[in-house]
């Protein structure tokens, strides 16, 4: 019997504690896959966000630091600057990227710090029970937005990739969704993309990766698989926004 | 023959799977696992052509692909 | 050794170079500014890092990812600044990573003033963020001293897998001395440090437990830390003790300045002495404790802050059986000879 898939190495036996049909694991996977592909378990050093990105270091079967809430990118620009010979990888939820750790991450980014950053983006607070994150939709219910996000009270969200892209230093900012199987695999050659950048020390990759919650959106799992088609992927557009890379080869 | 093994212990029964399959030959299992999910089964696998979208859709990495 | 007329914000800036010291991370906040400005390009020199961070906030948990690495790392501030890099303390001490943090104190609270300060002492002592860790503090009272303590903070750090905080004030940071300089010295990565990739171990720096279990027996191990702290780390200096009937309890710059108001009151007859603390945690308790209580009369507590901060662990050490005053300024005031003198002159008719 031959196998053809599964799980990579990267990842642990134990089995998740994420909630059915969250796409963090996916996520997970794929970035399991890609440190096994471009065989770099040794090398990789996983910075964890606070929030679901948390429970991740439960999983990923390879160095790890755990950073404060908002901090992973300055945490991973300390790291890295001292253990070049590392590949690091930011691993952070909306709350934390674009919320509380905003200037880190803009600024590590704006740096062209020598890492990669995984922005899973699901559009709400998971492990605190579903409030609104700076990614929250307009009309989107959440535990603090009862009523539906509010442009004149609550703002809007904040599209992170374009926000990155306008600075000079990042090599690579794409955005992906992890929502069908073809999606899944542009989200994993991209990730594989931001890794292979760094090993070449062509400086700070940012990939986005558009997830749902099904618990917090209080959405059966198989309805956030169009919820991300027809809705959050219309606010937040898949595509490559920067790739210095591909103009300087 | 194509065989998708689950992990009975670690599918959450979210379906992924069974909605992306292009045979539609995942389905719930009648029975559940210890933490009381109806998890996925493969039913006639002469039709699997071992794709791998199941193992691609699973978010617990759960699946295992083979050829017999 | 080598001799160099410094300014204490740069002394210090080399003591830690000289330590190991290979990353820093900081943010602009006067008047400690002189230790980023050096590093920025020093740390380089010697095959380390610096990195001008966009917060106080990001400066410290760039040092957490630095140290997490096994290397030597440190930050500084200034009071204010110093309260933002109170989360990132707190996760250093549960991660148990090494770290030095140079707190160049001003006055307070709020945005204060630039001016020097010791306004940070409970700050530094009791509860420097969340979650019940403590540092070790020192508190050098000249450039020298702030060289010395500054190269063994990094000492401390490794044994301990702990955050130690050394705090200066405004006066030791601005201030020129002759300093003699210590030897270069390399801290190796210990074998807890994500160094390097030959291991066959994974390893992980994680801040937190998740079992309640298991972060209890962190906490009583950090408990255990902090005892052993009180038996064997306690530094501090007596000074013409032997037959003081007022001694006066002061540290960092304000000491220093006591010291000449005790020789020149010693001039004048009065029996007086001084007992300063060089660690502020642990806290010399013992040594206020064994004061000879049919000898001492007063204790006078002097610091240039408003109200006295030093003096709950002062009133620990002597247990009530020595009457305590207090005098000080603040404000960025710097306190004078001429006032303490006044004060001492005081005390000493009330003792009558």
């Amino acid at each position: 019997m031959k196998t053809l898939y599964t799980k990579p190495l990267s990842l642990r036996e134990n089995g998740h504690k994420y909630c059915p049909g969250c796409m963090h694991g996916i996520a997970n996977r794929i970035i399991g896959e890609a440190v096994d592909e471009l065989a770099i378990r040794r090398e990789m050093v996983g910075v964890i966000a606070v929030g679901c990105a948390n429970l991740s270091q439960l999983y990923f079967n390879f160095d790890l630091i755990g950073a404060a809430h908002g901090r992973a990118a300055a945490v991973a620009t300390g790291y890295k600057r001292m253990a070049k010979d590392r590949v690091v990888m930011c691993y952070q939820g909306d709350g934390d990227l674009a919320s509380i750790g905003i200037a880190e991450t803009l600024h590590a980014a704006n740096r062209g710090e020598n890492i990669t950053v995984i922005f899973i983006n699901n559009c709400i607070y998971g492990m605190t029970g579903g409030q609104m994150a700076p990614t929250t939709l307009i009309g989107q219910k959440s535990t603090t937005t009862i009523y539906g996000r509010n442009a004149s009270t609550e703002g809007y969200p904040i599209r992170m990739a374009e926000l990155i892209s306008q600075l000079e230093a990042p090599a690579y900012v794409a955005r992906f969704a992890l929502n069908s199987p073809r999606n899944i695999n542009d989200a994993k050659k991209g990730i594989k993309k931001a890794f292979t950048n760094q090993i070449n020390n062509k400086g700070y990759s940012f990939v986005e990766l558009l997830s749902n919650c099904p618990t917090n959106w209080k959405m059966n799992p198989k309805d956030t698989l169009d919820h991300v088609s027809n809705v959050t992927s219309k606010y937040f557009p898949l595509g490559v926004y920067r790739d210095k890379t591909e103009v300087e080869e | 023959m194509n065989i998708v093994t689950v992990d009975n212990e670690k599918c959450k029964g979210c379906e992924f799977c069974m909605i992306k399959c292009p045979k539609k030959i995942m389905v719930k299992s009648s029975e559940t696992n210890s933490t009381g999910y109806n998890y996925a089964v493969q039913i006639e696998p002469e039709k699997c052509t071992a794709c791998g979208i199941c193992y691609t859709m699973c978010p617990e990495a759960a699946i295992t692909v083979s050829v017999k | 050794m080598e001799r160099k007329f410094m300014k204490g914000n740069e002394a210090i800036a080399e003591a830690a170079v000289r330590a190991g010291c290979k990353f820093f991370a900081g943010y602009p906040i006067t008047p400690q500014n002189e230790i980023p400005e050096y590093l920025s390009w020093r740390l380089r020199e010697v095959g380390g890092d610096f990195v001008q961070a966009e917060s106080e906030v990001s400066a410290i948990n760039m040092v957490y990812g630095a140290a997490s690495s096994g290397k030597p790392s440190m930050t500084s501030s200034s009071s204010t600044g110093i309260s933002l890099k109170a989360e990132g303390m707190s996760y250093l001490a549960q991660a148990k990573l090494p770290a030095v943090i140079i707190n160049v104190g001003r006055c307070g609270p709020g945005l204060g003033g630039i001016l020097p300060a010791q306004s940070d002492y409970l700050f530094a002592t009791k509860a420097s963020g969340h979650g019940g860790f403590k540092m070790i503090v020192f508190a050098p009272s000249t450039v020298q001293e702030a060289v010395d303590l500054t190269y063994k903070s990094f000492d401390y750090a490794y044994r301990d897998r702990n955050p130690v905080m050394v705090l200066a004030d405004g006066v030791v940071g601005i201030m020129m001395e002759s300093v003699e300089l210590p030897d270069f010295k390399e801290i190796k990565a210990p074998d807890w440090a994500l160094s390097g990739t030959e291991n066959e171990e994974l390893k992980e720096i994680i801040p937190m437990c998740w079992s309640g279990e298991d972060l209890e027996r962190d906490n009583i191990e950090m408990a255990k830390m902090f005892r052993r702290w009180e038996e064997n780390d306690v530094q501090y200096e007596e000074y013409m003790l032997e037959d003081a009937e007022i001694v006066i309890a002061s540290y960092g710059t304000s000491a220093r300045i006591c010291k000449t108001v005790i020789k020149e009151a010693r001039k004048q007859g009065i029996k007086i002495g001084m007992l300063r603390p060089i660690t502020l945690n642990p806290f010399p308790y013992k040594a206020f404790e064994k004061l000879d209580k049919s000898i001492v009369r007063k204790i006078l507590i002097v610091e240039m802050t408003i109200p006295s901060q030093m003096i709950e662990d002062v009133e620990l050490g002597v247990k009530g059986q020595i009457e305590i005053d207090t005098f000080g300024r603040s404000g960025g005031v710097v306190i004078s000879p001429e006032e303490i003198l006044n004060k001492v002159l005081e005390v000493k008719e009330g003792l009558k």
